[in-house]
C-alpha cells in the first residue's frame, strides 16, 4: 500500500513539515520532539495539518486545498499510541477486539499467543503494568480490521525477549496479514528489523530517508541515536547444532528451539568482536569469516558494516580499533560473537 | 383536624419529580455534551445565564414561568390552542417549575462528568474506525455514567425538595399538585405540628435512601 503525504503542521515550537511517499512500510526515526507522534496523529485524522495532502491507498484521507478531511474512523488507519489510551471500563479481552468487525479469530489467537496476553484477557487496564498496557495497545491495532497500522513506540517497556517476539510478530502482519506499517521509533534496532525505507527526522524536519543500514549510520542521523545503542536483527531457521542464517550457523546455547522453526535473533552491534586473523581457543561459540562492505560513522565511532555468510551486520568499534586494523572497504576479517549475546524472538 | 392522604402526597410528589427530571435531563444531556466539548466566545456568558435558576429565588422563577404558561403567556396560549387545556394549577405546571429550578444542577453535574473523559480514549476508539455515535455510546457514556448517575440524583432531589416555583404556577390542590414539601407547609401552617412532623421524616427517609442508593450505585459502577 503507497503512503503519500505531504503535510505541514504548527504545535507549540514544533513546526512539522513532512513529506512521504513510499510503497509499502517504513518507519519515522527520530528523537523525541522531532514531530514523530503529531505526523501520526495527522495522518490518523486525530489533529487537522494547517496545510497539505494525505493519501493512503490511492484514497485520498485529507486535502486542505480541496478541503477533503476523512473521519479518523473512516480512515482505515489503526494507530498504536505511546500513551496506549486502553479503554479503563473494558477487560483487556474486550480492549483487544474493540474495532468494528476486528474480532478475527485467527489474528486475536496469533497476537495473544505471540504477546503472551492469555493470562491478561480478564483483566481491566487499571491492574496492568506498564510493559502489559503496552502489548494490549499493540495487540489492539493488529487485531483491529484497519490496512495501515501507525505504530508509535511499541516496544516501549518490553523486555528483550518480548521485543524479539514482537518483531516476529510484525513481520507476520506486514506478510500474511499484508498489513502496511508506519512506525515510529528512536530505536534503531527496531526500524532496522522491521522496514526497508526510513525517514530520519529532527526538530520537525526530514534530514534522511532511505535503507535503514544506510540512513541509520550515516553522521547526520548518527549523532540523533548515539546513545541508544545500534541492534541488529536477522531470521533464521532452528537446526541441530543452532541457527542457520545465510551460510552460517549460529550457535546460541539455547536447548528449547524446535527445529525447522523460522526465528528472529537480535545481536547489540557493540556485542561483536572484530580481528584481523582468526583467534584460537575462544570461549565464544561464534566464529565466522566476515567482509566489509563499508564504514560509516562521526567522530570516536566507527560502525562497520559486514557480510557474514551473506547476513548483513553493522557493529560498532571505536574510531582507534577501526584504523588499527585497517578496516576499509573489502576488507577480510573474523567476527567473534558470544553465544550468549544472541537473543531470540518467536 | 384534616384529613392527610399519604399515599396521594407521596404519588404526586414521585410524579412531579420524575417527570421534571426527565424534563431536564433530555435538553441537559447534550448540551452538558456540546459544552464540555466546545469552546467559544461567550461560553462563560452562557453558562452564567443557564446557571441563573440556580441563584435566583424560586418564587422569582415561578413568576416568570406563570407568566409565559397563563392563558395569556405565550407559552400557554400555544398549550392551549395544541391541547385545548390549560397548564396552569396542574400537575404539569409543578414539574415545568420543578425542572427549571433543577435544569442547572443536572446540567452542571453532566458537564463536569464529560469533561472528565479523557478525549484521547476517544481519539482511539475513532482510529480504531468507530463511528462518532458508537464512541458516544461505548466510550463517552460509560466512562461518564457515574457523573450522570450523580447529576440525575442530585436532580431529582432537588425536584422532590421544589417548593416555591411549584407553589406560583401550580398552587398546592391535594391530590393533583400537592407534593410532600407542599404539604409540610399546609400542615406546619394549619398547625398541625404531627403531621408536618411525620412528613418531615418521611421526607428525611426519602432523601436518604436515594443518596445511599446512588452512592452504592456508584460504588459498583467503578471502572
Amino acid at each position: 500500500m503507497k503512503i503519500e503525504a505531504s503535510i505541514t503542521k504548527t504545535v507549540g515550537s514544533l513546526a512539522l513539515d513532512l513529506a512521504i511517499d513510499h510503497e509499502g512500510s517504513l518507519a519515522l526515526f527520530g528523537p523525541s520532539g522531532a514531530g514523530k507522534s503529531t505526523a501520526l496523529a495527522c495522518i490518523a485524522g486525530l489533529v487537522r495539518p494547517d496545510r497539505g495532502q494525505i493519501t493512503v491507498g490511492g484514497r485520498l484521507l485529507f486535502d486542505s486545498a480541496r478541503g477533503v478531511d476523512r473521519g479518523a474512523h473512516q480512515r482505515g488507519v489503526a494507530v498504536a499510541f505511546q500513551d496506549h489510551r486502553l479503554f479503563p471500563h473494558l477487560p483487556v479481552r474486550d480492549n483487544l477486539t474493540f474495532a468494528p468487525d476486528g474480532d478475527d479469530g485467527e489474528r486475536l489467537e496469533v497476537v495473544c499467543g505471540a504477546l503472551g496476553l492469555g493470562p491478561l484477557m480478564n483483566r481491566r487496564p487499571g491492574d496492568l503494568s506498564g510493559g502489559e498496557c503496552s502489548r494490549v495497545s499493540l495487540g489492539r491495532a493488529l487485531v483491529s480490521p484497519a490496512p495501515l497500522l501507525l505504530l508509535d513506540e511499541p516496544m516501549a517497556g518490553l523486555d528483550a525477549a518480548l521485543r524479539t517476539r514482537a518483531i516476529g510478530l510484525l513481520q507476520l502482519a506486514m506478510g500474511r496479514w499484508e498489513k502496511t506499517i508506519l512506525y515510529v521509533s528512536h530505536s534503531p534496532a527496531e526500524v532496522a528489523a522491521l522496514t526497508d525505507h526510513v525517514i530520519a527526522m529532527d526538530q520537525g524536519r526530514v534530514v534522511a530517508e532511505g535503507p535503514p543500514m544506510n540512513v541509520l549510520t550515516s553522521g547526520a542521523v548518527l549523532a540523533l541515536w548515539r546513545d541508544e545503542g545500534f541492534e541488529n536483527s536477522f531470521t533464521g531457521r532452528v537446526e541441530a547444532e543452532g541457527i542457520r542464517a545465510g551460510r552460517e550457523i549460529w550457535r546460541t546455547g539455547r536447548q528449547d528451539l524446535a527445529a525447522g522453526a523460522t526465528i528472529v535473533v537480535t545481536l547489540r552491534a557493540s556485542d561483536v568482536i572484530l580481528a584481523r586473523n582468526r583467534p584460537e581457543t575462544l570461549s565464544a561459540r561464534n566464529v565466522f569469516p566476515a567482509r566489509v562492505a563499508g564504514v560509516t560513522g562521526s567522530s570516536g565511532v566507527a560502525l562497520v558494516h559486514l557480510d557474514i555468510g551473506g547476513v548483513p551486520l553493522v557493529v560498532e568499534v571505536t574510531a582507534a580499533a577501526a584504523s588499527e586494523l585497517a578496516i576499509a572497504a573489502g576488507a577480510e576479517l573474523w567476527a567473534i560473537v558470544k553465544a550468549t549475546s544472541l537473543r531470540i524472538g518467536a | 383536624m384534616m384529613d392527610l392522604d399519604l399515599l396521594s402526597i407521596l404519588a404526586v410528589s414521585a410524579r412531579i419529580a420524575l417527570a421534571a427530571t426527565f424534563l431536564a435531563a433530555l435538553p441537559a444531556l447534550p448540551l452538558a455534551l456540546w459544552i464540555a466539548r466546545h469552546d467559544f466566545r461567550g461560553r462563560s456568558f452562557l453558562l452564567g445565564l443557564l446557571n441563573l435558576p440556580l441563584v435566583l429565588p424560586p418564587v422569582v422563577v415561578g413568576f416568570l414561568l406563570l407568566v409565559l404558561l397563563s392563558r395569556q403567556g405565550w407559552l400557554g396560549s400555544a398549550l392551549v390552542g395544541a391541547f385545548g387545556a390549560r397548564v396552569i394549577f396542574t400537575w404539569v405546571a409543578a414539574a415545568v417549575a420543578a425542572a427549571v429550578i433543577a435544569f442547572p444542577l443536572i446540567l452542571g453535574g453532566m458537564r463536569i462528568a464529560f469533561e472528565g473523559v479523557d478525549r484521547r480514549l476517544e481519539d482511539a476508539a475513532r482510529s480504531l474506525g468507530e463511528s462518532p455515535g458508537g464512541v458516544f455510546m461505548r466510550v463517552t457514556l460509560p466512562l461518564a455514567a457515574r457523573g450522570l448517575i450523580g447529576a440525575l440524583a442530585l436532580g431529582l432531589g432537588r425536584c422532590v425538595g421544589e417548593f416555591g416555583a411549584t407553589l406560583m404556577v401550580a398552587g398546592n390542590i391535594p391530590g393533583k399538585t400537592q407534593t410532600l414539601a407542599l404539604a409540610i407547609h399546609q400542615q406546619a401552617e394549619l398547625g398541625h405540628d404531627a403531621q408536618a412532623g411525620a412528613l418531615v421524616l418521611i421526607a428525611v427517609a426519602i432523601g436518604l435512601a436515594s443518596t445511599w442508593g446512588v452512592e452504592r450505585l456508584r460504588a459498583r459502577a467503578a471502572p
